[in-house]
């Protein structure tokens, strides 16, 4: 199932381990919830824990983005067919989670 | 194939549950919101995930295909016991105060260990103001603390009786003024300002030698703490002095206020706040604004009250000054140093802190200050807030 170009294994091997920090830090979320009811984030962490939360939390908010972009990528892709394609659906992963990222950077200093 | 369709119908639904519940639901949306948003990224969040493991650990095809037809089912079920074995919500009745704590209310069945206090809340002083369990939670199951109830600041219980804290850090509140009480006395430096609150001068000086001298020749601002505990502050209040001088980038204040016992517990905390309106307060209300750590245990250690967790005020700063030195509790820039001596009618704070970068439109710098009173605590504090101007001569 690995595709053969490289841009298209970088997606591929990002994809997953974005996919697996985020398992890890969804895990995280849910044994919060349950224990102490807190809420989405881990309680605002990006708020609440100085420059290393926010940095934590653009990080994870990039991952997210890039995890969904190229999975809808992928989608897209099984019925496009031509695997040039990957490179653009990788570029356009990576410029949607960086945008993505920068656009939440003033909500974490209290920007509306 | 149904296990791809499983992974990526969980993606979709997920994404857009939580988009959805960052961005447009809040702690005033209703609580059946909440739930059904928060099922939602649940379920659809271990599904995905359980599918994608599956995936990358067995690449599609490294298995058999009873493995692969069990997948979805053991996904579902992980998903369905994760939330049989977390909180249940639902919403209550939100018509109004529900006194949980009231003899015969189903909560204090299971939550009789409290001893009477939610954190640093009492609860047999707000049960008596009928302000119980279901004004501030949607907790059905009596299991969990789950979603804290927004309140409006218009419709909001605490200012019912804290009238005091609206005013505190919200000059621009109707009534504001009214509830400030007294403006500062007037001393050299200092003038009242409007709405109550009161301006001191921070006179400034060279060096942290002349600072020492400069504050014991200055005449401090001084002003009423006000307490809604008036066993434990004679008439509810007590009387505060302040006074301030910069140096070398460095705010140098001293506090002294009257305390007849020395108690554990005894504070003092003081809060640097770049903006004195804070953003969403009117919307979100006293707790979700900033005192949600107020009624949270679990965030203390033993003997020690938090009095604040900031939430949304992302620039506040505040430093708590005990016997055993000074605390920050939120993030700031540099190091707050000083000192907390027992004098024979109270107490007296020194310390220096460096200036904070952000300044009120007057270039000033905005203080709020409140003192405690043992353990559990009774504070009070100074119902306006306490605008320091940082261009002043030198005494």
């Amino acid at each position: 199932m690995r595709p053969p170009l490289r841009i298209g294994r970088a997606d591929f091997y990002l994809r997953r381990a974005s996919g697996l920090v985020l398992v890890a830090f969804f895990a995280a979320y849910l044994v919060l919830l349950a224990r102490e009811g807190r809420g989405i984030w881990l309680g605002d962490v990006g708020r609440s824990a100085g420059w290393a939360g926010r940095a934590l939390e653009l990080t994870l908010v990039a991952l997210l983005t890039y995890h969904a972009c190229s999975g809808l990528a992928q989608w897209a892709l099984e019925r496009l067919a031509p695997a040039r394609h990957h490179t653009l659906a990788f570029v356009l992963s990576v410029a949607l989670s960086a945008a993505a990222a920068l656009a939440h950077l003033p909500s974490l200093y209290g920007w509306p | 194939m149904r296990l791809a369709w499983a992974q990526r119908l969980s993606a979709i639904v997920f994404m857009a549950a939580f988009i959805v519940h960052v961005h447009w639901v809040d702690g005033a949306s209703p609580a059946s919101h909440h739930v059904t948003l928060l099922l939602a990224i649940v379920v659809s969040g271990v599904v995905h995930a359980a599918t994608g493991l599956f995936v990358v650990v067995t690449d599609y095809e490294a298995r058999p295909r009873f493995v692969r037809a069990l997948a979805p089912f053991l996904a579902a079920a992980a998903g369905g016991a994760i939330v049989a074995a977390g909180p249940r919500v639902a919403a209550t009745d939100a018509s109004g105060p529900t006194p949980g704590h009231l003899p015969g209310a189903p909560c204090a069945a299971c939550h009789e260990g409290t001893e009477g206090r939610h954190g640093s809340v009492s609860l047999e002083e707000h049960a008596a103001a009928s302000v119980g369990c279901e004004t501030c939670h949607d907790v059905v199951d009596g299991r969990r603390p789950l979603l804290a109830r927004s309140w409006p600041i218009e419709t909001s219980p605490c200012v019912q009786c804290h009238e005091d804290a609206w005013g505190g850090f919200m000059p621009s509140a109707p009534g504001a003024a009214a509830s400030a009480g007294p403006a500062a006395s007037v001393g050299e430096g200092v003038r009242p300002l409007g709405l109550g609150a009161a301006q001191l001068c921070a006179a400034r000086v060279i060096t942290a030698k002349e600072a020492d001298a400069a504050l014991s020749r200055l005449e401090p601002v001084t002003f009423d703490l006000r307490s809604s505990d008036r066993e434990r502050f004679l008439d509810g209040k007590t009387r505060m002095r302040l006074g301030a001088v910069t140096y070398e980038g460095t705010l140098a204040l001293e506090l002294a206020w009257d305390d007849p016992t020395d108690d554990p517990g005894d504070r003092v905390d003081l809060m640097t706040l770049a903006e004195v309106d804070v953003p969403h307060f009117a919307r979100l209300g006293c707790v979700d604004t900033c005192h949600l750590g107020d009624a949270t245990p679990h965030r203390m250690s033993p003997g020690e009250a938090a009095s604040l967790f900031v939430v949304d005020v992302a620039r506040a700063r505040e430093l708590r000054v005990t016997e055993a030195g000074i605390a920050e509790l939120s993030s700031a820039a540099g190091r707050a140093s000083g000192t907390l001596t027992r004098e024979p009618t109270g107490w007296r704070a020194k310390l220096t802190v460096p200036l904070p970068p952000a300044r009120d439109p007057s270039g000033g710098v905005t203080l709020g200050v409140s003192v405690f009173d043992g353990l559990p605590k009774a504070h009070a504090l100074r119902p306006a807030p306490i605008s320091v101007r940082l261009d002043c001569a030198g005494p």
